[in-house]
């Protein structure tokens, strides 16, 4: 019955249709938006949106004026999260369906122009690509030249920000490159004084000299060396037979 | 039943079917463009879900379905019920 009087509500106003063209498409993406934002993963999310829309529709706004007053809506749809329980945190919602608004438009302008530049070809590509019996939207979409990948790629990386599915990548690039910088500084250390050991070596210096040269280094010896096999000849074993001086080197090293 | 709705029937007939050719189209509107309108508005299903499943971190068709609330045979029960679709003025 329901059904029923639909069809024939919209048969006797099609107007009124025409201007909720793009509501199935909000009310859709900012509902799956609104999920993974609150973890809601049900029909609930939609509630918040629907009033919204609802709301939209009495106020007869059609895609193009709800583009332009989507701030508000947010807020509106941050208001209504919180009063279902949704959300604790109504600004922080408002300003995720800000941008979750920002990210849709762009998917539903690909889909489906607004009103005034939409023609009966572009609609029927999207009838096609949205119908209950298609299989490969995307396939219908590309075959009308038009490449929504890359949208739904960004919408993809925002859910995955706002539910913590993926990790912040300025925070992991930052301390990889202090890393690197203080293992190249290390290494430098360790050639310069293991060039000096060479040196001594080829000129025949006496065991005594090369621990001198070790601890008088401009560099010191930084105690992450110390684990070097070559250099604990003559740093660390040294300690063993006279720990008064190994001490004394190594404080005086630093 | 009295014969006074009857006459109204009679009397009214006529203009009923006026009503239905005066609709004016706001320019750049036609009827077939209407009627794919209508059925993007009131026959989305696969499509859609699968559009919006590329759109989600888990890419998963029937993840999106759960959250839309799916009919078999019917589509989503999200926009099915939106009192967007119900409300006249």
């Amino acid at each position: 019955m329901l059904a029923t009087k639909k069809y024939v509500d919209e048969v006797r106003d099609p107007i009124h249709s025409a201007m909720i063209a793009h509501y199935p498409l909000l009310h859709t993406i900012l509902t799956i938006a609104m999920a993974y934002h609150t973890g809601t993963h049900n029909p609930k999310a939609a509630k918040p949106v629907e009033k919204v829309l609802n709301a939209s529709y009495t106020l007869k706004e059609d895609y193009s004026t709800i583009k332009k007053n989507y701030r508000e809506l947010a807020k509106a749809i941050a208001h209504h999260a919180k009063e279902q329980g949704l959300t604790t945190d109504e600004e922080n919602t408002a300003k995720v369906m800000e941008q979750a608004f920002e990210k849709t438009f762009k998917i539903v302008d690909k889909l489906l122009p607004e009103l005034q530049k939409l023609t009966e070809d572009r609609a029927k590509i999207a009838e096609k690509a949205l119908k209950y019996s298609t299989d490969d939207p995307f396939v219908v979409l590309r075959n009308a030249g038009i490449d929504i990948e890359p949208e739904l790629e960004e919408f993809r990386q925002f859910l995955a920000e706002i539910s913590g599915k993926e990790i912040e990548p300025q925070k992991s690039t930052a301390p990889v490159v202090k890393e690197v910088n203080t293992s190249t500084a290390l290494s430098q250390a360790k050639l310069e004084i293991l060039s000096i050991l060479n040196g001594l070596e080829f000129a025949g210096f006496t065991e005594e000299a090369k621990r001198k040269a070790v601890e008088s280094s401009p560099r010191g010896l930084p105690s992450s060396l110390r684990r070097s096999s070559r250099l604990r000849t003559f740093s660390g074993s040294a300690s063993t037979p006279s720990p008064s001086r190994s001490s004394g080197g190594a404080s005086s090293n630093g | 039943m009295s014969l006074l709705p009857l006459a109204g029937m009679f009397l009214f007939g006529g203009k009923k079917k006026e009503k239905k050719k005066k609709i004016e189209y706001p320019p750049g509107i036609t009827e077939e463009l209407l009627e794919a309108i209508s059925n993007i508005v009131f026959y989305h299903g696969t499509g859609l879900y699968k559009i919006l499943a590329r759109a989600t971190p888990e890419q998963d068709v029937e993840h999106v379905k759960k959250i839309l609330a799916h009919q078999e045979g019917i589509g989503p029960r999200v926009t099915e019920d939106a009192g967007y679709k119900k409300i006249r003025r």
